[in-house]
């Protein structure tokens, strides 16, 4: 057999007239094409196959992508993502066209706990699914060390679509921040940025909000370079330490530096005459000629400012609610430290807070939520075209820390704490009164009977009360004095741990207190009587029924006793 | 004339179901084409559907009857968070337990009749199977081959790394 056997005459025409070294290329060519013919015929047949395989040819591609989505999400694993995409050719190609997929990957890596270059390639994974995601909005929670991956080119192109970052720059690692210093994200909106800025490089001069110039929630430790962000789109701003504060102590700690002063704080806040939301948690300095400086500095209008909190000293909070213009509805909250019988040390003596006048409601806790965190005062004001008042929006918040009393074995003069709180309010304007005063451990509350008898002429246009306490003795014996809150219809008593040997003596008080009441022609329209007992301290005590219920639904409209119930 | 509570749908090879109307109403296409039909005798073909797949989805709308109701109301957190928290019961586990031609005709069949409930759990249920599993293991489980060029297998081998990265 010779070579002429396998070679076509069109081959053997083609080679007419070339040069030997052209006759060559062209057999190599051919050689070649030759070689590769039978992987890529197996490769065709395999995709062949494939696309049989019942998955793939019975379940439409919406439905595959729905599959591929639950499954990476399911797994919750950085394999995940890309396990898919290798098991075969048409899954690939499906998962590669799917921007929704790679965003699901995104948002389960990076909007849930920092991402930091904890692995050499962690970076690329991440800057991959960024640029498969387009055109979606895409949001990050990043280590400052993630940084630099943002500067490669194929990260940069997506930067414009990046809405919302998170930024731990705890590492002191200087070089990554100076990338941030010089970073250009037109779409960014929301930017949270905890740093200690002592450690780091001094910002450029020229760092300005054009960087960022959708900017609308900035929130931040660092009360100095971050605020050269701040622009006319800011809606929300936080300086200081997060949400979750309990004291002003632990927001003195979390935060990074103190405010320069108050009129470089009314200087940031003339460039967002937008903003609706404000916190200043441990941010202010305390220092005194610094407070006396306030009122030398023009203040902001802020006519959009809808909620103020602020955790600081009480000399502190009063200066800056004097001196910085709030609009009428706006809703005040105050982290302080302070002794428990002087609420208005935190309040403005002059240029008195509008929203007070409108609040109808008080709301008073003390030693609630936790022991470190005592006295809560909340006032709010009820929603008028609401017939039953249960929409409200609380207006005033006052929360002081006053650990003398939580840990000490001095009794607590409630006399003292009620004429602490009430002065804040309009007198007139108070409708409705909520108390619950805890029992915490050898703690005694002193002047009781004092202390009712002057609340309960304080606010004399109450017509709801509510109060939960471990006892209610004085509270009734307060109550049947004449003149005392002429206009109450409707009263709610919580008894909370009420003993059996006790239990007498308290209902006579009450039923005494409201027949004496009646007899004056001073009836409840709605009177509820509730008992409740922490769990494992004891038994729970009978509904209440007999002779004193009967007495009571004779000078009452209308009962309610719950069945009692225990509580955690 | 017949019960008007009940009607009957046709599959594709003619076999007959005479079920309640409360119970196809879980898909939207069925309780589009009732309302749009009004009070008739009329047999509804279905003509997509073979009748063992359309025995199983009148199996999935009677057990799950009385969530049709769900299916009404807007769609208010979008068919992602709808897919992505429909809860697979037991029993739905147990209906899906079949061999896979049939567990994929059943979900293609609901996507047709648009009964969300039923894709949804269809879909959760092939994600279950598929979670963990490498890929030559999802290949087996599906009688897939690798049918990736030179220039893939290189791309995966990188993508290899980076899933293991530490």
């Amino acid at each position: 057999m010779s070579h002429h056997d396998y070679i076509s005459n069109e081959e053997r025409a083609s080679m007419a007239g070339l040069t030997p070294a052209e006759a060559q290329a062209l057999v190599s060519r051919t050689l070649q094409a030759i070689i590769n013919a039978p992987p890529k015929r197996t490769l065709a047949l395999r995709r062949l196959y494939n696309s049989a395989a019942s998955i793939n040819a019975k379940l439409p591609v919406e439905i595959l992508v729905q599959i591929f989505r639950l499954s990476a999400s399911a797994d919750g694993s950085r394999r995940s993502m890309f396990r898919l995409p290798a098991v075969c050719h048409v899954w690939r190609i499906l998962i590669h066209d799917t921007p929704v997929y790679w965003a699901d990957c995104l948002s389960q890596f990076t909007n849930i706990s920092p991402i930091g270059c904890n692995g050499k390639y962690w970076p690329s994974v991440i800057v991959h699914a960024v640029a498969r995601s387009a055109p979606l909005r895409f949001k990050f929670c990043l280590y400052s060390d993630f940084l630099p991956a943002l500067r490669t080119p194929t990260a940069e192109a997506h930067l414009s679509r990046m809405t919302a970052m998170y930024l731990d720059c705890n590492i002191r690692s200087e070089d990554p921040m100076r990338f941030f210093y010089h970073l250009h994200l037109p779409a960014l909106e929301s930017l949270e940025l905890q740093v200690r800025c002592p450690f780091l490089p001094s910002p450029p001069a020229d760092i300005s909000a054009a960087r960022f110039p959708r900017l609308r929630t900035l929130k931040t430790n660092c009360a100095g370079f971050p605020l050269a962000w701040v622009g006319a789109p800011l809606r929300m701003l936080r300086i200081g330490a997060g949400a979750e504060i309990d004291t002003p102590s632990i927001a003195l700690w979390e935060r990074c530096c103190f405010l320069q002063s108050i009129p470089k704080l009314f200087e940031v806040l003339r460039q967002c005459p937008g903003l609706e939301v404000l916190n200043l948690f441990g941010c202010l300095w305390d220092d005194a000629a610094a407070v006396a400086r306030i009122a030398r500095s023009p203040a902001p209008t802020l006519d959009s400012l809808k909620a103020l909190n602020l955790a600081s000293k009480p000399h502190v909070v009063r200066a800056l609610l004097e001196y910085l213009p709030l609009p009428r509805g706006t809703s005040v909250a105050i982290w302080t430290n302070s002794t428990y019988y002087a609420f208005s040390e935190c309040l403005p003596v002059i240029n008195r807070l509008e929203a007070v006048s409108l609040i109808n409601q008080v709301e008073l806790a003390v030693c609630r939520p936790r022991a470190a965190h005592p006295h809560i005062v909340q006032g709010y004001v009820s929603d008028d075209s609401d017939p039953d008042h249960w929409s409200r929006t609380l207006r005033l918040a006052v929360s002081l820390s006053d650990r003398s009393t939580t840990w000490s074995n001095y009794g607590f003069d409630l006399l003292e704490f009620f004429q602490g709180f009430a002065p804040i309010f309009s007198q007139a304007a108070i409708i409705q009164l909520g108390l619950t005063i805890c029992q915490p451990r050898y703690v005694q509350y002193l002047a009781q009977r004092e202390a009712w008898a002057w609340l309960l002429r304080y606010f004399p246009r109450l017509t709801h009360l509510s109060l939960e306490a471990s006892t209610s003795k004085e509270f009734f014996s307060a109550l049947a004095q004449e003149n005392v809150m002429p206009e109450l219809l409707n009263l709610r008593i919580t008894l909370v741990g009420a003993e059996d040997h006790g239990r007498s003596v308290e209902l006579e008080a009450m039923v005494s207190a409201l027949e004496l009441r009646a007899s004056r022609g001073l009836r409840l329209v709605s009177f509820e009587y509730r008992q409740q007992v922490k769990r494992r301290r004891g038994e729970l005590p009978s509904t209440l029924q007999g002779p004193y219920l009967e007495r009571l639904q004779a000078v009452v409209t209308k009962v309610t006793t719950p069945v009692p119930c225990y509580i955690d | 004339m017949g019960d008007s509570n009940r009607l009957t749908l046709v599959a594709s090879d003619g076999g007959k179901f005479v079920v309640d109307k409360e119970v196809v109403q879980m898909s939207v296409l069925l309780k589009n084409m009732i309302e749009d039909l009004g009070e008739t005798d009329e047999s509804i073909p279905i003509p997509n559907v073979t009748s063992p797949v359309l025995t199983k989805v009148i199996e999935f709308c009677e057990n799950h009857r009385t969530d049709a109701a769900r299916t009404d109301g807007p769609n208010v957190d979008g068919d992602d968070a709808r897919m992505r928290t429909a809860v697979v019961s037991d029993w739905d586990r147990q209906f899906f337990d079949v061999d896979q031609d049939l567990m994929f005709e059943i979900i293609v069949a609901a996507n047709y009749l648009d009964i969300k409930s039923l894709v949804d759990v269809g879909c959760k249920v092939v994600a279950d199977m598929i979670k963990g599993k490498s890929p030559q293991e999802i290949r087996d489980l599906f009688d897939i081959v690798n049918d990736f060029s030179p220039e893939e297998e290189a791309a995966l081998r990188k993508e290899n790394e980076w899933a293991n990265d530490r």
